[in-house]
């Protein structure tokens, strides 16, 4: 498989690997939310790395991230958004680091 | 030409992942709003927060697993992996679905 390197391209990628990352934390989250409510000691480290403060801050990015990039798509295919999809992730991207900030502050 | 493990033409997964998007965006929000970020406790054990996460841990099941499918279906050309990977994506399913239902049924308690 060839990747153009352009917007559309790079937002899609980027939207693949944010989803497959927030999906493996959201399932291990599950795991640990398992681990606590069984008392499952081999499980106690998960939850420690899930909430280390690194993890958190880089599972808000890719979230917010996932989270934005999925309106523009919807923008994208149900509206007339394939027009001024390149302006659109970048007016995304924007809102994204106000949310991001603002999400870090309120950590 | 459609692999032994395609479903029809897909559209209504199409479409479902981006309906499941919607609504786990809109989840999330509460989610985090309530348990993560919450100035006050909420009582997670109360029917109406189980429900609440219990529907959010199926649609997220599915937007989780619909999305490594369509990755298989763009990077795995091998034909016995991509039946080894679908049935991994129907295990992974399954365990969480009672993963999350073991734990949510009893919570709080």
């Amino acid at each position: 498989m060839r990747y153009r390197w352009q917007t559309g391209a790079m937002a899609w990628l980027i939207h693949r690997i944010t989803g497959a990352a927030v999906g493996i934390y959201l399932l291990l989250h599950i795991l640990a939310q398992f681990g606590m409510k069984y008392d499952q000691k081999g499980l106690a480290g998960l939850s420690d790395f899930l909430t280390h403060k690194v993890v958190v801050v880089t599972l808000l990015a890719f979230l917010i991230y996932h989270a934005l990039n999925g309106v523009r798509e919807l923008i994208v295919d149900f509206g007339n958004g394939a027009l001024y999809h390149k302006k659109l992730f970048w007016v995304m991207m924007v809102i994204g680091v106000v949310v991001y900030v603002a999400a870090l502050t309120a950590l | 030409m459609a692999y032994q493990t395609s479903n029809g033409n897909g559209s209504f997964h199409w479409l479902f992942q981006r309906i499941s998007g919607i609504l786990i965006a809109i989840i999330l929000v509460i989610h985090m709003g309530a348990v993560h970020f919450g100035a006050s406790p909420v009582d997670l054990g109360s029917p109406s927060w189980k429900v609440f996460h219990f529907a959010f841990v199926v649609l997220l099941l599915y937007h989780i697993l619909m999305g490594f499918w369509l990755m298989v279906e763009d990077y795995v050309r091998t034909h016995w992996i991509r039946i080894s990977l679908y049935g991994l994506t129907w295990v992974v399913g399954l365990v969480f679905f009672i993963l999350g239902f073991v734990t949510l049924v009893p919570f709080g308690t």
